[in-house]
C-alpha cells in the first residue's frame, strides 16, 4: 500500500510547500522574473524602502561618508536581491544606480536612479533635471520609471530637506503625486526632451543620516587636529 | 548568459560583494550542472540530494534555484506540473510566464476552463527545473552533426 501511495505522490514539492518553506520566495519571484514592469518597479520601491530603513538605523556609520560611498552601500544591499544592479552604469551617461531584469515573458525591464547628497535644492535639482531626465532617462513601456534619492546630513532632519525639495519642485511647475503621509516619499511625472518627449515617472526618496553623537565626535576630532596645526 | 564559466564568474563576484548564501549555493548548482550534463530535469528534492544538503537549508536552496531561472543567469528553466485535486494525475503543464501571470492576476483558468483559486493552484502545481546548459550542448552537437 505504501509503495502504491509513493507512486501516486508526485516527486518534489508543490509551490504551496515551497512558499511556506521560503517566505521570501514570492518577493524573490517578483524581483527575478516579474510578471510585468509595474510589478518589477513596485518590488524595487518596497526593497528600497527597507534598505533605507536599515541604512538609517546604522546612520552613525555613514555620516562621514561621501555621496559615492553611501550610494555604494545602497548598491551592495540591492545586489543581494538584484543580480543586475550597477553603479555608474553606462546608460546615456553614467547613472548612479541601474537595475535591469527580464520579465517572466522575456521582456527586458530597466530602472534608473540618481543619487545626491543634499546640498540645497539647486544641487539636487541638477541631478534630477540635467542628469536623470536630461541624460539617462528614456521612454517606453518597460523603461519609463526611475528614482531620485538624496542623503541628508542636516541637523534639522531629512523631513526639512524633503519639504524644501517638495516646495522647490512646485515652484518649478512640477506636480507632486502620491505623497506619503509623513511627506518623506512622493512621485512626479515628467515629459522628456524638454517637455515634448516620452513620459517618465520618478519616485523620490530621502535617507536621514544625521546622528548627533557621531557629529559631536567628528567635531571634537577636527578641533583636536586643528589645535595641533 | 548561458556559459557556465561566465555565470560562475558573476556569481563569485556577487558572493564577494554581498556575502549572500543564495549566490554561493547558485554557484554549487551551476558546478553540479556543468559536471552532470546528462541531468536534465531536477526538483528541489533532487537538487538537495545532488548537493548533499540538509532539508533544513531548503529556504536558501529554493531561492538559489529560482535565482538561476532569472536574468542574467538563465541557467535553469522552471516548469510546473498541474495535478488534479487528488494529486494523482498530471492535467497539464504550465510555463513560468503563465504561472507568474496567474499570481499577478490572482486567477488561473486551466485548459478545461476551470477557474482555480491561487491557493488551490499553488497546492496542485509542482515545479521542476530544466538544465538549460545541457540544451545548449545538444544544439551545438546537432549543429556539428549536421555540418559533418
Amino acid at each position: 500500500m505504501s509503495e502504491l501511495l509513493n507512486a501516486l505522490i508526485p516527486a518534489g514539492n508543490s509551490m504551496k510547500d515551497l512558499l511556506s518553506i521560503s517566505s521570501e520566495l514570492g518577493d524573490m519571484l517578483n524581483r527575478r522574473t516579474p510578471a510585468s514592469y509595474d510589478v518589477f518597479v513596485k518590488q524595487i520601491d518596497k526593497d528600497l524602502n527597507n534598505i533605507i530603513s536599515v541604512t538609517e538605523s546604522g546612520r552613525q556609520h555613514h555620516l562621514e561618508k561621501g555621496e559615492d560611498a553611501i550610494t555604494e552601500h545602497i548598491i551592495v544591499q540591492l545586489k543581494r536581491d538584484y543580480s543586475s544592479v550597477h553603479h555608474d552604469a553606462q546608460h546615456g551617461g553614467h547613472c548612479d544606480i541601474y537595475i535591469e531584469t527580464r520579465g517572466s515573458d522575456g521582456s527586458l525591464y530597466k530602472w534608473i536612479m540618481e543619487a545626491k547628497l543634499w546640498q540645497g535644492f539647486e544641487y539636487v535639482y541638477g541631478g534630477l533635471d540635467k542628469q536623470l531626465l536630461g541624460s539617462y532617462a528614456v521612454g517606453g513601456v518597460n523603461n519609463c520609471k526611475g528614482g531620485m534619492i538624496f542623503y541628508s546630513k542636516l541637523a534639522s532632519g531629512a523631513s526639512y530637506a524633503m519639504k524644501e525639495w517638495h516646495q522647490g519642485l512646485g515652484v518649478k511647475g512640477i506636480t507632486i503625486n502620491n505623497i506619503r503621509e509623513d511627506g518623506l516619499r512622493f512621485a512626479t511625472a515628467h515629459k522628456l526632451n524638454g517637455g515634448t518627449g516620452s513620459d517618465f515617472y520618478v519616485n523620490h526618496y530621502c535617507v536621514d543620516l544625521y546622528h548627533a553623537p557621531t557629529e559631536a565626535k567628528i567635531e571634537k576630532a577636527q578641533a583636536k587636529a586643528d589645535s595641533k596645526d | 548568459m548561458n556559459n557556465a564559466a561566465q555565470i560562475k564568474e558573476l556569481l563569485e563576484e556577487l558572493v564577494r560583494s554581498t556575502g549572500s548564501p543564495v549566490y554561493a549555493v547558485c554557484g554549487q548548482i551551476v558546478s553540479y550542472l556543468e559536471h552532470h550534463p546528462q541531468q536534465r530535469n531536477l526538483t528541489i528534492g533532487g537538487l538537495r540530494a545532488a548537493l548533499n544538503r540538509s532539508d533544513q537549508e531548503d529556504n536558501v536552496l529554493i531561492q538559489s534555484a529560482f535565482t538561476l531561472v532569472g536574468h542574467p543567469f538563465q541557467a535553469l528553466e522552471v516548469r510546473y506540473k498541474l495535478y488534479d485535486e487528488q494529486i494523482e494525475y498530471v492535467l497539464e503543464e504550465l510555463d513560468h510566464s503563465t504561472y507568474m501571470q496567474a499570481i499577478s492576476e490572482q486567477n488561473f483558468i486551466d485548459d478545461d476552463g476551470n477557474d482555480i483559486a491561487i491557493d488551490d493552484l499553488n497546492a496542485r502545481i509542482f515545479p521542476y527545473f530544466i538544465n538549460l546548459s545541457r540544451q545548449d550542448e545538444e544544439v551545438q552537437v546537432q549543429a556539428s552533426t549536421r555540418a559533418c
